[in-house]
């Protein structure tokens, strides 16, 4: 889709004169009449929407220049060929660039737009060159122009898209743009070293918390665990994450999850501890043990509390071994409907499981999928 | 006079037959396969060791000597800065607190991970970066926690009191607490709001005196792209983050007339011109080499994302306040654009990390050594009762430096409004009256004929060059004018 040319009434209009002048054509300057219109977009990751559109000489276009980044650019039409020199005469306007709209005085500029301000649109007016060729048409800002152009093409057949040297590199990939090209389990490395489980990504989660982490234990078994309320949000099996490679870009991520949840928190804290109101959690931070697993630690009002979460052997669940420090009494763990949670310090009384006061210093409880 | 020729005899000869001698050398740094070098954070251990953070969540050891990386910490969320501590624990900001990170078994890797603050809020826009941490003398660290961007949205769950009341279309925006500020930790762990109206500051760092500055990046309130001297409970410009001032009753700022915003704002010490010096300036960071990088001791060093540029600053006092200079200091020399982050090495030679992020930019590590030739360029720059004294590290070609002719002298501003970025105001071509050249060559007092407040003063000498016959490295030089000498 990105490669469509959205051309509205395409005539065989009259041949203007060949504007072959350096010109910033203000709207007010320019020929209002037009044969059809181009709808042109500056986007993200310094590219245009469209890099190959296809026209014939002398048509009369008016250009819609919507600019969706959130950088100044601007739209240039130069001479077969030069595109790299005007971007470098460009560079070098220096001091000059910003009132001349970095648009280098040169004889292979053909036609130029102002610079458009982010998140704005204008529509400008100029005509298509009457001689047949291939007009690269790049933004000239400042750093822009290595990737950020396209192709013009005035009454010359357009090559298939793949063969297309007049496009960037990244843009000629069967329509589909280069973001597409690795789905997820293909083996572009993301980092210098191959991870083996546990380890943990910091990274925006869904359904949490913006200060998560992700965990993959060994096996099949992950944990989203959400660092400003103090617990374990969701686990889910059959992979981990699919898209971490988050940061080049600049738009919000967040992970994809691979696999199914199997487990959701209840929208509170596991342990039921004594205290009035709600109670203030202050995540502390974590130590890797035993190979990598994180061991949270954090105060729930001024009771210490870490957490240690493992895998289970053949079942679908997670072990939490938990140690408290200054708190004295028993703690109460609300059964559930959906998991089986048990611990061997424990005891099952009414509708939860009770660690006594003398086990609370350090307890596991186990979190299993119920099998119906 | 005699004796001087002399004296400087030797040096002249060698000079001359050395002036294509270059200065600066840049070396390009490997790196590992598989590692997408977004460099992200960057600084030195006391061992000698890098320390290199990057986008994706490495946090690794480069070893200058033997050329090995290692792997000290991994899956971290933007790690943008560091505060090295010692050879095993850094101290470093993520998105979602400060951190600090040690290896306490001696294996290399960290392995305590504890978080010094996480008490500012979060939306989840991709441009919430948080910079920093910078420390001052008494052990306080600095962060700057950047705005949201209107070109992304907000998570459904947010850290922090949210305040859609704080939100003005199409700006930057700060609807948690303290998102456009820069924040002061103390030593016992209090988060405490220190300076407000940032807009996206990428880039903190403290002069050889202890001041703290800070960079921000052109866009809707800012002009052109600004340092500022921070100084508690100030504010710097961009409204979104005055809406969680303490007792501010006034609702979304942006929407107070532009005249009284401008009255509570401080002016930026020193102005970057857009498309003429930076574009988009990160990390200042202060030569403090004592000599082994060059004859720039004392001054700031700025890195650029948008050419391939590092930025010198020179600043002095004028009626109270620090105002000041930018010119370019490397451009070209094989550096690459995107210089993100900065640090200098136990040598003296400055590493420069890089970064696109998806805006104009690169990826890589260089590395920048002084040859030990001396620059002919521009050491200092002072604003005069009449025009501006011009200091050159070498003797000027007197022919050359008292003809006014061949100084372009221009001045101009940048509008305060809502707009994103500004054009030049006042663009007026400034005549020299008069030039007079110290006995030793390298001072230049250039008179001209109208001085004003308000004003940036940019300065363009193609032709210079020293009385060897060195051209002058750098041509351009803008001054920012914001006050007059009394």
């Amino acid at each position: 889709m990105a490669f469509s040319i959205p051309i509205k009434n395409f005539l065989t209009g009259a041949v203007l004169s060949l504007m072959c002048q350096f010109s910033l054509v203000s709207n007010s300057m320019a020929q209002q009449q037009a044969d059809t219109t181009l709808h042109l977009k500056a986007q993200e990751g310094l590219q245009f929407d469209i890099v190959r559109f296809a026209l014939k000489p002398g048509t009369r276009v008016r250009l819609l220049f919507n600019n969706a980044d959130d950088m100044d650019h601007n739209m240039v039409i130069v001479r077969p060929g030069t595109r790299e020199k005007i971007i470098q005469e460009a560079l070098e306007l220096g001091e000059k660039g910003p009132e001349l709209y970095y648009v280098p005085p040169s004889k292979d500029v053909i036609w130029a737009t102002q610079v458009i301000a982010p998140h704005q649109e204008t529509a400008y007016y100029f005509t298509v060159p009457s001689e047949a060729g291939i007009y690269p048409f790049v933004c000239t800002y400042p750093g822009h122009g290595l990737t950020m152009y396209g192709a013009l093409y005035a009454g010359i057949k357009m090559p298939a898209i793949e063969n297309d040297l007049n496009i960037p590199a990244n843009r000629r990939g069967n329509g589909i743009s280069s973001d597409h090209k690795h789905q997820h389990h293909e083996a572009t490395p993301l980092h210098p070293y191959t991870l083996e489980a546990p380890y943990l990504y910091r990274v925006f989660m869904p359904y949490s918390g913006p200060a998560s982490i992700a965990v993959k234990l060994p096996g099949d078994v992950a944990y989203c665990y959400d660092a400003e309320l103090c617990r374990i949000r969701y686990a889910w099996s059959g992979g981990f994450l699919s898209n971490l490679d988050l940061w080049k870009n600049k738009k919000d991520t967040c992970a994809v999850l691979e696999g199914e949840i199997f487990y959701q928190d209840k929208n509170r804290f596991p342990l039921e501890l004594e205290h009035t109101g709600e109670p203030v959690m202050a995540f502390k931070g974590y130590r890797l043990v035993e190979g990598g697993y994180p061991e949270f630690s954090y105060t729930y009002n001024d009771i210490a509390v870490s957490e240690l979460t493992r895998p289970l052997e053949n079942q679908k669940g997670f072990s939490t071994r938990y140690r408290i420090s200054n708190y004295r009494k028993a703690i109460r763990i609300p059964l559930d409907n959906d998991y089986k949670i048990s611990s061997a310090q424990g005891k099952i009384k009414g509708s939860s499981l009770v660690i006594p006061a003398r086990k609370i210093h350090e307890f596991t409880v186990q979190t299993e999928v119920k099998h119906h | 006079m005699l004796k001087y020729c002399l004296l400087l005899f030797p040096f002249l000869s060698f000079g001359q037959s050395d002036t294509e001698k270059p200065s600066y050398i840049v070396d390009n740094i490997d790196l590992p396969a598989g590692l997408s070098a977004q460099v992200s954070a960057l600084d030195f251990m006391p061992d000698g060791r890098l320390v290199a953070g990057f986008s994706s969540g490495e946090i690794m050891f480069y070893h200058p000597e033997t050329k090995q990386w290692d792997v000290f910490a991994h899956g971290m969320h933007e790690p943008l800065g560091f505060q090295v501590v010692n050879n095993s624990t850094v101290i470093f900001i993520q998105r979602p607190e400060v951190t600090r990170a040690s290896d306490t078994d001696g294996d290399g890797k960290a392995d305590l991970f504890e978080t010094l603050t996480d008490d500012f809020g979060i939306t989840g826009n991709f441009h919430e970066y948080n910079y920093g941490p910078v420390k001052d003398k008494e052990g306080n660290l600095f962060i700057g926690l950047n705005g949201g961007s209107p070109g992304g949205g907000i998570r459904q769950e947010v850290r922090g009191r949210l305040d859609m009341k704080a939100l003005v279309p199409k700006q930057m925006f700060s609807v948690v607490p303290y998102r456009g500020w820069i924040m002061k930790l103390t030593p016992q762990g209090k988060l405490i709001p220190f300076a407000s109206g940032f807009r996206s500051p990428n880039g903190l760092g403290f002069d050889a005196e202890g001041h703290l500055f800070v960079t921000d990046n052109q866009g809707d309130w800012i002009g052109t792209s600004p340092l500022y001297h921070v100084e508690e409970g100030r504010f710097y410009g961009h409204p979104s983050s005055l809406y969680w001032r303490d007792g501010w009753d006034k609702g979304a700022p942006a929407l107070l007339p532009v005249e009284v915003l401008d009255s509570m704002r401080t002016r930026a010490a020193v102005l970057f011109p857009h498309g003429i010096v930076a574009n988009s300036p990160t990390q200042p960071l202060c030569d403090l080499t004592d000599g082994r990088f060059g004859p720039f001791t004392g001054q700031m060093l700025v890195g650029e994302m948008n050419s391939p540029r590092i930025v010198r600053v020179i600043l002095e006092e004028v009626d109270g306040q620090l105002q000041g200079a930018c010119l370019p200091f490397l451009d070209g020399h094989g550096l690459r654009k995107g210089n993100n982050r900065l640090a200098f090495d136990a040598e003296g030679n400055l590493w420069t990390g890089q970064n696109d992020h998806g805006w104009a930019g690169d990826k890589g590590i260089q590395r920048i050594r002084y040859t030990g030739t001396l620059p002919m360029d521009i050491l200092r720059m002072h604003l005069t009762a009449t025009g501006f004294e011009l200091e050159f590290t070498q003797p000027v070609d007197r022919n050359i430096a008292s003809d006014p002719s061949q100084y372009k002298v221009r001045h101009y501003y940048y509008e305060y409004h809502s707009k994103y970025g500004s054009d030049q105001f006042d663009v007026q071509d400034i005549r020299v009256t008069s030039v007079q050249i110290s006995p030793d060559g390298k001072k230049v007092n250039v008179s001209l004929n109208k001085l004003t407040k308000d004003r940036v003063y940019e300065f363009r000498m193609e032709h210079f060059r020293s009385a060897t016959g060195r051209p002058l490295e750098n041509k351009l030089i803008c001054y920012t004018l914001n006050r007059l000498k009394k």
